[in-house]
């Protein structure tokens, strides 16, 4: 009876060691792929969360665009925009500069004129996918 | 004394049993016992060069999925450096009962009218609104988003998306390639969550202001306009807020209002349009 509780007591104590040591050796080829499998099902789900705000980038980039803006007029008041009682003052003011060479002073960002973001800005976009 | 004994070495060669199955159980770990769904990409067996071939097909299809957000997050970034705030404010009254003048030539004779000029004078989020421009300095130019939009679906680069066959490589170095891969994809994946919020931050704060030109470019009527000494004056058109009922703006010009400022105060809901 001595001998079987010996045994046992051996055997009980013997599986209870080995998970220590096995946390200290390099992990299996079984184990790494575990992991890995894993670690893609959860990356994959991270990669899924940011397919809809990263195609918000897109939507940005196919509607936006810029324009030609200038401001005529000098801010001395001595050239300009008729401006209060009787157009006495002269003032500069913001205008399109979307004809001729020259350059305007300033390419503001713009977006179409339907409701923002537009749905429509971008209809070309899928083009390619959809031909194919 | 003996009873007791046997009972306790009953009970301990029951936990052994116990422990040396459970042992066994847990060393055997791959998907068979994981219960793969339908739309689980890992085999239903436990042998590892079949998980390793589905890993590696995981690894491509995400690779891609990630290369093509990338080149989005990218260009989002350059255009996002290149953007410069302009102070802009209405000037006269929207009611039209002082300000510019304005005459249409329709017999009705001049008026006035509101118009947009640069704000010199307010101090910084005094102004009416903040207009976006794109920047000409630097490498901006040739990072300008082209008018009407790219239109272009982004699409990977034919070097990322070829996929030869892969060289004859042993399970290790396979593994260790593929633990490299998803470790970049981690890594790639915390920055473009990153670019999203960021992104998400900016957006919220942006406003789509309508502006209309009033006036004819080729200048029969309009805003009158000239030197201080000049008479008559001409016409020229101007840029104006729309507040017209029934009838589109021309644009929708990007501004953060009121002094609106990412990261700070933003009055508005997400991308709304100023009315």
């Amino acid at each position: 009876m001595r001998r079987v509780l010996t045994i046992a007591l051996i055997c009980t104590a013997s599986l209870m060691v080995p998970p220590v040591a096995v946390a200290e050796d390099p992990p299996s080829v079984r184990d790494r792929v575990e992991d890995l499998q894993q670690e893609l099902d959860s990356l994959n789900e991270e990669i899924e969360d940011l397919q809809e705000p990263v195609a918000e980038f897109d939507l940005f980039d196919e509607c936006m665009y810029p324009i030609g803006v200038t401001e005529y007029g000098k801010a001395d008041g001595s050239f300009g925009y008729l401006f209060g009682q009787g157009g006495a003052a002269r003032r500069p003011g913001l205008a399109l500069d979307i004809r001729g060479f020259g350059m305007p002073q300033y390419e503001f960002l713009a977006f179409p004129a339907e409701e923002p973001p537009s749905i429509e800005c971008n209809e070309d976009a899928g083009q390619e996918f959809i031909d194919h | 004394m003996k009873r007791a004994h046997r009972v306790l070495a009953v009970a301990l060669v029951g936990a052994a049993v116990l422990a040396c199955a459970a042992g066994s159980a847990g060393s055997n770990r791959l998907p068979d016992a994981r219960a793969a769904g339908e739309d689980s990409p890992w085999p239903r067996t436990n042998a590892v060069p079949a998980n390793v071939r589905a890993i590696r097909s995981v690894v491509r299809d995400l690779s891609r999925k990630v290369e093509l957000m990338e080149l989005s997050a990218a260009r989002y970034a350059d255009w996002e450096a290149c953007i410069r705030g302009v102070p802009v404010s209405e000037y006269g009254d929207p009611d039209r009962q002082w300000g510019y003048l304005y005459d249409e030539r329709n017999g009705i004779g001049t008026s006035y009218m509101p118009a947009l000029a640069v704000d010199r004078k307010s101090r910084p989020r005094k102004e009416d609104y903040l207009f976006l421009k794109f920047s000409r300095k630097g490498n901006c130019r040739s990072h300008a988003p082209l008018p009407g939009g790219t239109a272009d679906p982004a699409s990977v680069s034919a070097t990322a998306a070829a996929s030869g066959r892969p060289r004859a490589q042993t399970l290790r170095r396979t593994l260790r390639h593929l633990e490299h891969r998803v470790r970049n994809m981690k890594r790639s994946a915390r920055r473009l969550l990153a670019a999203s919020e960021r992104f998400d931050e900016w957006e919220s704060c942006v406003s789509w202001v309508p502006v209309t030109e009033y006036g004819d470019p080729d200048g029969e009527f309009g805003y009158l306009f000239g030197p201080r000494d000049a008479s008559p004056p001409g016409y020229r058109p101007a840029l104006a807020i729309d507040r017209s009922d029934w009838d589109d703006p021309d644009y929708m010009f990007l501004a953060l209002v009121g002094g609106d400022r990412p990261g700070r105060t933003c009055q508005d809901e997400p991308g709304e349009a100023i009315d």
